[in-house]
């Protein structure tokens, strides 16, 4: 649109695109306007993820246990841990 | 048959007026497609009728740029650069539709726009008016107009326009945004751009005196104001828990935030 293309057929797809993203994007936004700046203070939504009552943000959870995240732990490093050991790598280099 | 010119009562656009009587001896309709940036509607039916067209016609579309652009910009956080909030190319694709329409509604068999050759809106208002049944020629390839932008075609510069009015006896604007013809001011409901002098040249910042509604931060409050928006599926529905349509509501956050900087 910046470039006088809105009657590009793709911009309606990025209309749609646009449109369906909207769905839960319904809450209340707390802002602060002084001296030249605008900033976000806080924000609420009933549809909010971080109150879907599964864990606090780097804090305590529920949704998974310790072994999870050992297991989880494990597989995360296995890429790097094999390709390390097929290069024949040190292993404190 | 008549011409039609997208009008916006600034310097390019007041030039047309008489320069497109004089070339064209063909009667000459203005029409101002409001997007924000109209304060006295009044005011430019009468500079359009002093400066010889036939009729101005003022259609306020506002809500129409919400609901076909802004919308959508809000939804997907457009920043160009993240900093430029894409307000003008929006802006240009109502003015055109609006333009068009009203050109087949009188007849008119050309469509001008003040554009020049320097910048983007030549392409917007070029492309638009194409898609929506320009042409090259009305007559011949079957296009409903023809669309010209005589400040391009005749590479006239800020100067010679302001020089062409005062010789015909019209005023150029001393005052109001564009500070005479020092800068290029476009204001409309998502954003104010301006183009001019400092603008030239990557040294200097924008004097405080370019920024047509805004106050200087320092001189703006020093007790910050709070707000609360209140958005449904991705639209603006309430300022401070007051119900209040899109357009209204954008406006009264633009004052809001031109107080304080």
């Amino acid at each position: 649109m910046h470039e006088g293309q809105h009657f590009d057929p793709v911009m309606r797809d990025i209309e749609a695109f646009l449109e369906s993203s909207q769905e839960v994007v319904t809450g209340e936004v707390d802002a602060e306007l002084f001296k030249g700046n605008a900033r976000v203070l806080g924000c609420d939504s009933p549809f909010s993820m971080m109150d879907a009552g599964s864990a606090e943000y780097g804090e305590t959870h529920h949704a998974w246990d310790s072994r999870d995240a050992e297991g989880f732990t494990k597989i995360a490093g296995m890429q790097s841990v094999l390709a390390g050991k097929a290069r024949g790598m040190e292993r404190d280099s | 048959m008549p011409i039609l010119l997208a009008f916006s009562g600034g310097l390019d656009t007041s030039f047309c007026i008489p320069f497109l009587r004089d070339t064209y001896d063909e009667p000459v309709h203005a029409v101002t497609v409001d997007t924000g940036g109209v304060d006295d509607a009044d005011a430019l039916a009468e500079r359009a009728d002093a400066l010889g067209a036939e009729a101005h016609h003022l259609i306020d579309a506002r809500e129409a740029l919400f609901e076909e652009h802004l919308q959508y910009l809000i939804a997907g956080n457009v920043l160009r650069g993240q900093v430029y909030p894409l307000c003008v190319g929006a802006e240009r694709v109502v003015q055109a539709r609006k333009v068009a329409r009203l050109a087949d509604r009188i007849g008119a068999t050309t469509v001008a726009h003040g554009s020049t050759g320097a910048g983007n809106d030549q392409v917007r208002f070029d492309v638009a008016l194409r898609a929506l049944g320009g042409g090259e020629d009305g007559s011949e390839d079957g296009s409903a107009f023809e669309v010209i932008a005589p400040v391009r075609e005749h590479e006239v510069a800020r100067e010679d326009s302001a020089a062409y009015l005062q010789e015909r006896g019209f005023d150029v604007p001393s005052e109001g945004p564009s500070k005479g013809t020092a800068y290029s001011v476009n204001r409309g409901l998502w954003g104010t751009t301006v183009g001019g002098t400092e603008t030239h040249t990557s040294r200097q910042p924008l004097p405080d005196v370019a920024y047509p509604d805004t106050v200087a931060p320092a001189d703006a409050p020093d007790e910050a104001q709070t707000l609360t928006l209140a958005f449904e599926e991705g639209r603006p529905a309430a300022l401070d828990g007051d119900a209040l349509d899109p357009v209204p509501l954008i406006g009264t956050l633009a004052d809001l935030g031109a107080a304080h900087g």
